[in-house]
């Protein structure tokens, strides 16, 4: 395998995933690790690439509102979510209806979701004072006090908001399950409508546009110096998550889907291990010069080779899920339920 | 953790919007603003436009309620509105057309015969209050001073005219954040829509100082309009005995930012 294998799992690059990680350790569910969350809502398995330049924003280039509920709901969250992606920063009544919701959250004892805090990145929000009208927000920049007014008037002018509402028990096959289901689709559909994607694509695709925009030299240094961090840490994470799964199965006639999950966590340990070169080549925040004639070239070599495990590595994922959807199927034939 | 309400399906919020009900055509308003007003900018790449847009859209919509056929389709039908909406502006010179008609809005309460039957004026005014309560600050005091113009039409009109009043001092209200000469600029640039040049004439200054006073004065007054809506809110919460602080430990959150480096 290419590059150091990485074994710190206490933090993400992947600062939404990073955040909901954040915001369950105030549920019911705080028994479940980073690299759990990172698998079970299937973000060790995402990839958003634009294919014009890598442009800084390729990892946010989703429906959050959509995407984020998603994901939540497969861990048996209900969410309530507010906001628009578009750069408008919110009307008086907008941002009314996100400070009752942040309230409402932190009176309950769950702090919220939100982005741009003070970085355009996701952040938390876990205090909020009436008499000052400030809220106490952490994202990877700070941890400080922001005005009420601020909020979503922030570097990218925009509102987003998240919160818990409710927590119904989910057990962790039927989690696992999900998750297989949403990294399949991830890795298969594009999940923007063509007219929409401004050159952006997920999933196997997302290869090929990175690939393109190396083709073409007009990687963008800063862009892709980010997007390859944040894919790399999903990958690891992907390696950690299937790897964990593999070794620590204990019930008999689960050696199949053991199996399948170690030679999985083998193919994205590939992508990993390719993408930590890239990571090494382009560093952040300046990101080396992927315009340069060899480092274009080596870099495409690596995508296309990564590519090609990812492929196989989905192709696992998607037996592993066939094997649990027959189990779900005939549920008799599994002692204990 | 609070029960959420369930929110009503979006056949069921059409259904009692064509029926007349202002707060259902809200919350359909609420759910597909934000996606209508990314059509309208992706087509026109102009902010201001396409908020424009899509608020004229969004009258249309109300008005032609009664002409969508599948109940189950109205987000592809809003769509459609907007993009028609948006190729019409664009067609007519984009922001910098000569003029923004406003006639669908003006006409729901003077030509009766403009709204669908289902649809009463007292209804219509409702709505085009609410609406107006959620407009950018520009596109209330542009259309102020529209309607201040047609102020004799309405003086027939007790209810339109006790809404106007109420509107123009709400937002005469705001004005006290400025300074005179900003509110001077202001007013007759808003209010009395006279075009900077004129303005310029009139105080005696170059063109160009007066457009840094309109931005900086626009600033301001949004800047208080929210501070405004934030007290406001905060009075509500007070009389309905809610904790007035909260602060729950600080999430896992690694702060390792080296951007700034």
């Amino acid at each position: 395998m290419a590059g150091s294998p990485r074994n710190d799992f206490t933090w993400s690059r992947n600062t939404d995933t990073e955040s909901i990680y954040g915001l369950i350790q105030y549920t019911d569910k705080k028994d479940l690790s980073r690299t759990d969350i990172m698998g079970l809502t299937a973000h060790a398995f995402r990839i958003i690439i634009d294919r014009e330049e890598v442009e800084v924003g390729s990892y946010s280039f989703f429906d959050w509102q959509l995407r984020h509920a998603e994901a939540l709901r497969n861990l048996g969250f209900t969410v309530r979510t507010t906001g628009r992606q578009n750069h408008v920063s919110p009307t008086p009544e907008e941002l009314e209806t996100a400070l009752e919701m942040i309230q409402t959250s932190l009176d309950a004892g769950i702090p919220a979701l939100s982005w741009d805090l003070f970085i355009p990145e996701w952040g938390v929000i876990y205090g909020y004072d009436d008499e000052t009208r400030m809220l106490q927000c952490r994202d990877v920049r700070r941890d400080s006090e922001m005005p009420y007014e601020k909020l979503g008037r922030g570097e990218v002018t925009e509102l987003y908001l998240l919160t818990i509402t409710d927590s119904k028990p989910v057990d962790r096959r039927t989690m696992l399950r999900g998750a297989l289901k949403l990294a399949l689709e991830h890795a298969h559909v594009q999940q923007f409508p063509a007219e929409e994607s401004a050159g952006h694509a997920n999933g196997l695709a997302a290869f090929d546009a990175w690939i393109h925009a190396f083709e073409q030299r007009m990687a963008n240094p800063f862009g892709n110096a980010v997007n390859t961090g944040k894919v790399c840490d999903a990958r690891e994470f992907a390696v950690q998550f299937l790897q964990e799964l593999a070794d620590n199965g204990t019930e008999p006639g689960e050696e199949s889907l053991r199996q399948l999950a170690r030679q999985a966590a083998a193919q994205y340990a590939i992508v990993a291990g390719n993408l930590s070169i890239m990571r090494d080549m382009f560093p952040f925040p300046h990101g080396g010069v992927p315009g340069d004639e060899a480092a274009a070239t080596r870099s495409i070599e690596l995508l296309k080779e990564a590519k090609n495990a990812e492929t196989e590595g989905i192709a696992l994922l998607a037996q592993m899920l066939e094997l649990l959807e027959r189990e779900a199927k005939a549920p008799v034939s599994k002692p204990g339920i | 953790m609070q029960a959420e309400k369930q929110p009503n399906s979006e056949q069921e919020l059409v259904a009692r919007a064509r029926a007349g009900d202002p707060d259902a055509f809200g919350e359909l308003v609420r759910r597909h603003r934000a996606k209508a007003v990314g059509v309208a900018q992706m087509l026109t790449r102009d902010t201001y436009l396409a908020e424009d847009i899509v608020q004229e859209a969004l009258v249309k919509a109300f008005l032609k309620l009664g002409s969508l056929v599948d109940e189950k389709r109205f987000a592809p039908w809003l769509s459609r509105i907007v993009r028609n909406e948006a190729y019409m502006k664009l067609r007519r010179g984009g922001p910098h057309g000569k003029e923004r008609p406003f006639t669908a809005w003006t006409g729901f309460s003077h030509r009766g015969g403009a709204a669908p039957s289902t649809v009463s004026d007292a209804t219509a005014v409702r709505f085009v209050q609410r609406k107006t309560e959620q407009l950018d600050i520009d596109e209330v005091l542009f259309r102020l001073g529209q309607r201040a113009l047609e102020s004799a039409q309405q003086a027939t009109d007790p209810s339109q005219a006790l809404l106007r009043k109420e509107l123009i001092d709400g937002i005469r209200s705001l004005l006290h954040c400025l300074t005179s000469r900003e509110r001077d600029v202001f007013e007759r640039f808003f209010l009395d829509r006279l075009p900077p040049q004129d303005i310029a004439v009139l105080l005696n200054t170059s063109v160009a100082s007066i457009y840094n006073s309109i931005s900086r004065a626009r600033t301001k007054v949004q800047h208080e309009r929210l501070r405004v809506h934030v007290s406001m809110y905060i009075e509500k919460r007070r009389e309905l005995g809610k904790p007035k602080r909260k602060l729950l430990a600080p999430p896992s959150i690694r702060i390792a930012w080296k951007g700034d480096e």
